[in-house]
């Protein structure tokens, strides 16, 4: 499959009164035209500072210190911010958790939306109007002409989603990096985005990268799942070869804790004990040590490689690839 | 928005009516009174109740009330105490030069203090902002007196860049760049505190507004740093500035009379300091009322404006 982004190695590094602090690392992983993957992981995992490091919103703190980010082959680390604004919310856009907060509150929807459109298409003002109005419509909003008059607070959560999907698709654009879209939305409202973006998807032959720790998303988006804990990427599969044959305890943790109905009524829920340790706190050798059942003394002496597992399949154990020598990819610290 | 209008203005009514009952009082209270400014010994005890009799101060306080405000809603102001013209013409010819003073201080004060606080934000903790604070706390707390009669020792007396005082030089012709000659020391002076204040909630209101979601959107979308500061968060950031210069008029109207003091600026505030010497009643309740007034107005300016900025708001709606 022909790769759109490419993220090779990456390291993310923060600058802290404490010094640096490295929340992401060894994140490696090509993104295909037209497939979706997701990313999933606890809070702490790095999976947003993955998606702000590819659309360089990383801040003034923060940089990609090793490795490198590119789209069809040009690479994005390193642009200036002038040549990144003309990728970002053109060639790569982005959707957000809290559609209530992501939109500006004092300017209008029609004006959030056509200035993209401006910015990145050329249009004029009544040309970009008349797009945004049609991409209103598009993404299932009926009154579209009075919605480009109102103002955030005037509308629900679902519709604001709506209305970033509406942005973010109106430049036609190669991926959508989608930050936990429906979190923030009701299970009803959920499902219609979903939907919404898999539609989109298809029609505008884009690529999308989810994130979310949501498996039931997951299991209805996703192409090739990534899983990260720790900053690092622990496992990466075909989304069928995942939840039927994953190979990372961690993986096994995070499918267990799905609440099943009618799998024994009074059972606790299940969960992965612990948290993900910070990043100034990591642990010499595996990252998941202190929360897995199976860890060996190899475990907490050496830091385990990515490796194939055949079909596309990666894992990051010491357990489960002990013994089968594939090449090495990922890199230790 | 019409009827909001409307009933606030009505609102205002007895609003005023109180403040000119509590200063009427007030005045009337503090010892002394006209007479007592120009009696001289020959004059005898007749005499003196005589005058009295014809300003009217030896009946009640609550008649003279009544007497002042039911010749004032004629449009009736009476007679200066001290100067015997009419107070509309001694109160009038003070307006001009205090609207001069307040408004170009107030100006000035927006014009430093917006770019400074916003540059401060931006910057936080770099030599800059930590600067800025520092010298806009200076500017809170030092009283405007000490600064004016310091600022006429060094730019007047020592360095001769302005003059010490007035409004125009005296024996020459009045020409615009004269009184802005002599503008530039007090409106500087007057406007050091506003502005020290609004750099610190310029500031934190930019600063709280950098945070937020939306700016990170507008980032994504690819816009430029300039268009996400100066559109996007500028718009947000300056909604509770709002507030701060509404309630900036009132304490700009008590700086303008020490201002006007120091540097002998001839406007209402130099006027008030001379009536409460002379106990000239009429022109202190015309003088307090037009304050009030100004400041009534100034609320009401301030909630329009306020929901001119942020489209959440709307009045007269139920």
């Amino acid at each position: 499959m022909e790769a759109v982004l490419e993220v090779r190695q990456v390291q993310v590094t923060f600058k802290t009164e404490k010094g640096e602090i490295a929340p992401v690392e060894n994140v490696d992983f090509q993104l295909g035209k037209g497939e979706t993957i997701a990313i999933v992981g606890e809070s702490g995992s790095g999976k947003s500072v993955t998606t702000l490091s590819i659309m360089g919103l990383l801040g003034k703190a923060g940089r990609v210190s090793r490795g490198y980010i590119s789209l069809h082959g040009r690479e994005l680390t390193g642009l200036s911010a002038k040549e990144l604004n003309r990728i970002r919310g053109n060639d790569i856009s982005m959707i957000f958790q809290e559609p209530m907060s992501a939109l500006n509150p004092v300017l209008t929807i029609g004006h959030q939306l056509s200035e993209q459109i401006r910015k990145h298409r050329g249009l004029g003002r009544k040309e970009a109007r008349a797009e945004g109005e049609a991409m209103l419509r598009r993404v299932g909003i009926a009154r579209a002409e009075s919605i480009m008059r109102e103002y955030p607070f005037a509308l629900s959560g679902g519709m604001l989603q709506r209305v970033m999907i509406a942005m973010a698709m109106s430049c036609n654009p190669k991926v959508l990096i989608a930050d936990e879209p429906t979190t923030a939305l009701d299970v009803t409202i959920q499902a219609q985005i979903l939907r919404l973006m898999k539609e989109l998807k298809k029609e505008f032959g884009t690529s999308i990268l989810l994130i979310t720790h949501d498996m039931n998303v997951v299991a209805e988006m996703a192409d090739r799942v990534i899983v990260m804990y720790g900053g690092e990427v622990v496992e990466e599969a075909d989304v069928f070869q995942l939840f039927d044959h994953h190979r990372h305890p961690y993986t096994k943790g995070l499918l267990e804790c799905i609440p099943q109905i009618g799998s024994g009524k009074g059972e606790r829920l299940a969960a992965i004990p612990g948290s993900v340790p910070l990043p100034q706190h990591m642990p010499r050798g595996c990252r998941f040590q202190d929360r897995c059942a199976h860890v060996m003394d190899k475990c907490r002496e050496q830091h385990p490689p990515l490796k194939d597992a055949g079909k596309g399949h990666k894992v990051r154990c010491w357990l489960t690839c002990e013994g089968k020598e594939g090449e090495e990819n990922g890199g230790t610290p | 928005m019409l009827n909001y209008l409307l009933r606030r203005i009505l609102i205002a009514i007895p609003v005023l009516a109180g403040i000119t009952l509590f200063n009427f009082l007030i005045i009337n209270m503090a010892p002394g009174n006209p007479v007592e400014m120009f009696i001289n010994p020959s004059m005898s005890q007749a005499d003196i109740d005589l005058r009295k009799e014809q300003l009217g101060i030896d009946d009640p306080v609550f008649i003279q009330y009544f007497r002042w405000l039911g010749n004032m809603l004629q449009g009736d102001f009476g007679y200066s105490y001290s100067s015997y013209e009419p107070v509309a013409k001694v109160v009038g010819a003070r307006i001009g030069p205090t609207l001069i003073l307040m408004g170009s201080s107030l100006l000035l004060a927006y014009i430093i203090a917006v770019p400074i606080g916003i540059l401060s934000a931006r910057k936080q903790y770099s030599w800059l902002d930590y600067s800025a604070t520092s010298f806009s706390f200076l500017g809170v707390s030092i009283p405007n007196f000490i600064l004016g009669l310091g600022g006429i020792y060094l730019f007047a007396l020592t360095w001769k860049l302005f003059p010490t005082g007035g409004m125009y030089t005296l024996g020459k012709e009045k020409t615009f760049g004269d009184l802005l000659h002599h503008l530039i020391m007090p409106a500087l002076i007057l406007a050091t505190a506003s502005a020290g204040s609004m750099v610190r909630y310029v500031r934190s209101s930019v600063l709280e507004v950098l945070g937020q979601d939306y700016l990170r959107t507008a980032r994504a979308k690819g816009l430029s740093e300039f268009v996400v500061i100066n559109k996007h968060a500028l718009r947000n950031a300056m909604i509770p500035i709002i507030t701060v210069v509404g309630l900036d008029v009132p304490l700009l109207f008590g700086g303008a009379v020490i201002t006007e003091q120091v540097f002998g600026w001839p406007g209402m505030g130099q006027l008030m300091i001379q009536s409460i010497g002379s106990r000239d009643y009429p022109t202190l309740m015309a003088i307090n009322l037009i304050a009030a007034v100004a400041v009534l107005a100034a609320n009401l300016l301030t909630d329009i404006a306020y929901a001119a900025a942020d489209p959440a708001i709307k009045y007269g709606k139920r």
